[in-house]
């Protein structure tokens, strides 16, 4: 083990404050407050989901439907041209008397590779639209945090939203009355 | 009294006077006019009007079963969202018994919508009789090595004229038939036929009898005894309602043709009932909604719900149609095809009517509703989604026709259809809505009606 560089080590910036909250009626309230306020790079955690808790965000409906509607039609329209390639035009053999491209016969397949394509989009599509993958995130420098799993709730503001400034930012959560506030730091590369 | 509960939620009654309220009276009055026109269609042409009631009892008959089989699997699973929706369900469900009386035409004229109810069945007795006095003998022999090698008597250079040799196959082929007929003679025969109808439209009638009574029973006293003896009769009752179905499936409509069969139709047909039921939901729904009744208690939560399972169903139709098709199709069985060779002619020369209403099906009780219903948003909106509603009914309709009409012939739609629908619809209808005018329209003292109220979408 050796030891840090002296130099890097010592420069920090701030990363997000994160604000402690008892109950879901409690971090419902502040959520509505800080949409109110107009933060937008900010989030709740909860260790459960919690009713209403979208619509006292703000969060509009979820991009998510729409790649995998795109990767629907894709995989649809793919397993129906390859089905055409291969037995009505590649390699065209009769089965059972019908002719090489006849469309119900690979009814299956078109169906298998539009819900490939779909699960792909989804899954896929939700990492990017979380920003996955991602090795670490500052939040997870609190040991409060872990909490969140269990019975405690949280609210995170970062410090990459426009209307963030520590000072602040710290007094307006404070005037949310949470149980606890924190600042959390990250290293300056 | 320790098996009661505690209740904070009011009934709700239809406004005495409002046109729902009057709804009951002006759907019977339908249905008088459609039976009027039914009679005189019996009287015209017995044979026509039999296929167009068995078109429109199945039409009817799919809806309230579908009705059956929702209320009963909300007992089963002890589902707490649909409470608010159950007695709705339960307005359809409870025109169920009018099934009693809308039979009897179908058990009058079925001599002459099914074939195989004859003596020694139709076809054998048409085929027997033109063999023997009709043609010369060597058509005969011919029709027997036919009937062997079906199509080797092109082969024998004897036959004297090729519409001899035509003559003799297809009476090869009737005698054939006739055969097969004869074979299922165990299951299809007139006492069976009848038997069997008393005995679904008795399980039928009665199970929604009790389901409607104990409801009922519940909104009086809110003992939750109904509700376990609900629970307790639904399995068998489901059990019951998957083998009537089915059976009734087979000796009503597929019987139709007795040479074919599918053994996948009784699921196929309750899957197009809880298409249809759904559909008929979300437009009872929407419409008292749009009155301003039942706005706060079936929210759009609930809405969102009943539009799940209408797609969810609509997938599951499309699956099980398919399906039935795919492996006749993939098969290509003679006595399987027939079912589509009749409603898919593309031969030239041939009447194609039957394909284009196969084409419109496809179109418009799948492709189009199917995109339509897949969103949220649709879901939740309560003008947009009794659109889908109205198309998926519509088709609905179509979808018995196809399935009922192609057994009489080309596609010719009669007066007598429109009658006979509206005898049916207006008949079922007008008793179904009548119980919403003397019950409360939430079931307001079951044990799960206040979660059901404040249910929510997560």
């Amino acid at each position: 083990m050796s030891a840090p560089t002296p130099t890097r080590a010592a420069k920090k910036r701030p990363a997000l404050l994160l604000a402690q909250f008892e109950s879901t009626a409690d971090v419902l309230h502040a959520a509505e407050k800080v949409r109110e306020a107009g933060y937008q790079k900010w989030d709740v955690h909860t260790p459960f989901p919690v009713h209403g808790m979208d619509k006292a965000m703000g969060l509009p409906d979820s991009k998510l439907g729409w790649i995998v509607a795109t990767m629907a039609i894709i995989g649809f329209c793919s397993a129906l041209s390859m089905y055409y390639f291969m037995n009505g035009v590649d390699y065209a053999i009769i089965v059972g008397g019908k002719p090489g491209f006849s469309p119900p016969a690979a009814v299956p397949v078109y169906f298998e590779v539009t819900v490939l394509l779909s699960a792909f989009g989804t899954v896929f599509g939700m990492f990017h639209l979380n920003g996955l993958p991602r090795h670490h995130h500052p939040i997870f420098e609190s040991d409060r945090f872990a909490a969140v799993t269990d019975d405690k709730y949280f609210i995170s503001i970062e410090a990459g939203d426009s209307k963030f400034d520590v000072n602040e930012t710290r007094g307006f959560l404070e005037n949310l009355h949470p149980t606890h506030i924190e600042l959390l730091e990250e290293a300056v590369s | 009294m320790a098996s009661t509960h505690e209740h904070t939620v009011s009934e709700i009654r239809l406004p005495e006077g409002s046109a729902w309220h009057k709804a009951w009276q002006y759907f019977l009055a339908v249905g008088a006019v459609g039976l009027a026109g039914s009679a005189f269609g019996y009287h015209s042409d017995p044979k026509r009007f039999g296929f167009a009631w068995v078109f429109a009892l199945t039409t009817v008959l799919m809806i309230g079963l579908g009705s059956l089989f929702f209320v009963v699997v909300q007992h089963v699973v002890g589902a707490y969202w649909s409470v608010t929706v159950r007695r709705i369900a339960e307005m359809v469900m409870s025109g169920l018994p009018s099934i009693v009386v809308l039979v009897i035409p179908l058990l009058v004229v079925a001599p002459r919508v099914y074939s195989w109810m004859g003596e020694h069945g139709e076809h054998g007795e048409h085929a027997a009789a033109a063999t023997h006095t009709e043609h010369g003998g060597t058509a005969h022999d011919h029709g027997g090595t036919a009937h062997d090698h079906g199509g080797a008597a092109h082969d024998h250079a004897d036959v004297s004229s090729p519409v001899a040799l035509a003559h003799a196959e297809h009476e090869a082929e009737e005698a054939l038939e006739a055969g097969i007929v004869d074979g299922k003679k165990a299951y299809l025969n007139k006492g069976g036929f009848y038997g069997r109808a008393a005995g679904y439209v008795a399980v039928w009638s009665v199970l929604a009898l009790l389901y409607m009574r104990w409801s009922i029973k519940q909104d009086e006293d809110g003992d939750l005894a109904h509700t376990n003896a609900a629970r307790s009769l639904a399995p068998i009752a489901l059990i019951l309602f998957g083998l009537t179905l089915t059976f009734a499936g087979i000796d009503w409509l597929m019987s139709l043709d007795p040479l074919w069969y599918s053994t996948i139709f009784g699921v196929y047909l309750f899957a197009m009932g809880m298409v249809s039921f759904f559909a008929t939901l979300i437009l009872l729904i929407t419409g008292l909604r749009a009155s301003g009744i039942l706005v706060k208690e079936i929210s759009v939560e609930h809405l969102h719900d009943v539009g799940k399972f209408q797609f969810g169903f609509l997938s599951f139709w499309a699956y099980i149609a398919f399906s039935q098709f795919f492996l006749i199709y993939y098969a290509s069985i003679p006595e399987e095809v027939t079912f589509f060779h009749k409603r898919w002619t593309l031969d030239p020369g041939a009447d194609h009517a039957w394909a284009k209403v196969t084409v419109v099906l496809i179109a418009l009780h799948f492709i189009v509703p199917f995109i339509f219903m897949m969103s949220r948003n649709i879901k939740r909106n309560t003008s947009l989604l009794p659109v889908g509603a109205v198309l998926l009914l519509a088709t609905h309709v179509i979808e018995v026709y196809w399935i009922v009409l192609p057994n009489f012939g080309d596609l010719s739609p009669a007066l007598v259809d429109v009658s006979a629908l509206l005898a049916c619809v207006g008949i079922f209808f007008g008793v179904g809505l009548k119980s919403l005018t003397v019950h409360s329209l939430i079931a307001a003292k079951d044990p799960r009606i206040e979660r059901a109220l404040s249910f929510e979408q997560v």
